[in-house]
């Protein structure tokens, strides 16, 4: 029989430890975008996994240290020198990101939260300075780390915005370490985003499927 | 017969000071996931005969032995997911090559010119990782400027793993 001392013990042992709430404090001011920066990484899996050879670049130069931006910005902002990942596939060349701002079709700018999209808008828009256009984007996620259930208004946002998007856009999810039920019969149409939910390293198969997606579009997009 | 010296609601109230104890804002967020409650499929008897039935939702409140389960899930997400939301992020960009330095130029020549497709061999090397804090509009000054995503231990991750289940386990009130 376990006693109320063996309990404390166990909530002690938890909260103390050095990823226990002292790792929550460290963290809390960049939850969001640390779960950004695991996606964009799986990103980079997918294309690597793929055959591809992502290659790490800054706006300005070599990205050492890479930087996340920790609010939507422009592609072309050299405010500081932000990262983003290039790759090539078949031939066809693909710039991945991450808080970049797009024009939709309406001419209203959207944030995604990573995405991959064409090298050459990407490039036209550095030379440019512009927004890119939807047109561009071929994936495009949102990315939701919540310690509780997701609010369902996040889920219609980003349907709106994909809405917005055009159709060139070949892939677009939700992606979460946590889920809401009702949220994935919403997304259950065609069109909608691909609930990706408990997208997280302790659900390693919901990973495969996040990855798998990436790479059969982009091999399909890009076969001869 | 009981497994346990305590009920749930004592388990919860414990676990709920001890977090209060050491930080207000988490227990709160914590309080409030549990404060949600669930929705449940209810089903009610309709017709003069009642023979037909219709089902539908109610928003309830958690008892207190799922809510103790709840609870721990929201932490799981802070103490075991986040660290190895970092950890990924990091084995993936290790194995990612770095762009080589351009020399210096203005910026348009920079970009006039397609990049050198060239990478320091850098696959495999650990890569810094900074999250802007100061964003680029914002006008206030921040005591730090940027997050630096510091490696993780994975033995630290898998002790944290560990401290959970036992906590499920502790929380469990039936044979």
């Amino acid at each position: 029989m376990a006693t109320l001392n063996d309990l404390e013990t166990a909530i002690d042992n938890l909260l103390d430890h050095p990823l226990g709430v002292g790792q929550y404090q460290l963290i809390r001011p960049v939850e969001e975008k640390a779960y950004e920066a695991y996606v964009f990484g799986l990103c980079l899996r997918a294309v690597r996994e793929l055959g591809g050879t992502p290659i790490l670049r800054g706006i300005s130069g070599t990205p050492t240290p890479f930087i996340f931006r920790g609010a939507p910005g422009q592609i072309h902002s050299t405010a500081r020198n932000y990262g983003y990942a290039e790759f090539t596939i078949n031939g066809e060349t693909f710039e991945l990101h991450a808080g970049v701002e797009f024009r939709g079709a309406s001419g209203m700018t959207h944030e995604l939260d990573v995405c991959i999209m064409r090298k050459d808008e990407a490039d036209k828009c550095r030379q440019q300075p512009d927004d890119p256009s939807s047109a561009s984007v071929v994936a495009g996620y949102e990315c939701k780390f919540y310690a509780g259930n997701l609010q369902k208004g996040l889920g219609r946002a980003f349907v709106g915005l994909i809405d917005d998007m055009g159709t060139n856009l070949r892939l677009s999810g939700f992606c979460s370490n946590s889920v809401h039920p009702q949220l994935r019969e919403y997304f259950r149409p065609q069109r909608r985003p691909y609930p990706h939910f408990r997208l997280t390293p302790l659900n390693p198969s919901n990973e495969d499927i996040f990855v798998n997606q990436i790479k059969g579009e982009l091999k399909k997009m890009t076969a001869a | 017969m009981a497994v346990n010296e305590y009920t749930p609601q004592q388990a919860f109230e414990l676990l709920m000071s001890h977090l209060r104890e050491r930080d207000e804002q988490l227990a709160t967020h914590i309080q409030a996931v549990v404060d949600a409650g669930k929705d449940v499929d209810e089903t009610q008897q309709v017709g003069k005969r009642r023979k037909r039935t219709r089902s539908y939702r109610r928003t309830v409140p958690y008892g207190y032995e799922e809510a103790l389960q709840v609870a721990l899930d929201a932490l799981q997400a802070y103490f075991v997911e986040q660290p190895l939301f970092i950890d990924s992020c990091a084995k993936n960009m290790a194995t990612t090559e770095l762009a080589s330095p351009q020399p210096s130029r203005a910026r348009w020549q920079a970009i006039e010119e397609p990049n050198d497709d060239t990478a320091i061999e850098s696959i495999g090397e650990r890569k810094r990782i900074e999250i802007e804090l100061r964003t680029e509009t914002q006008l206030s000054e921040r005591n730090q400027e940027m997050f630096e995503l510091h490696e993780i231990d994975v033995g630290q991750i898998e002790q944290q793993r560990n401290s959970i289940t036992h906590l499920r386990n502790l929380f469990r009130f039936e044979d």
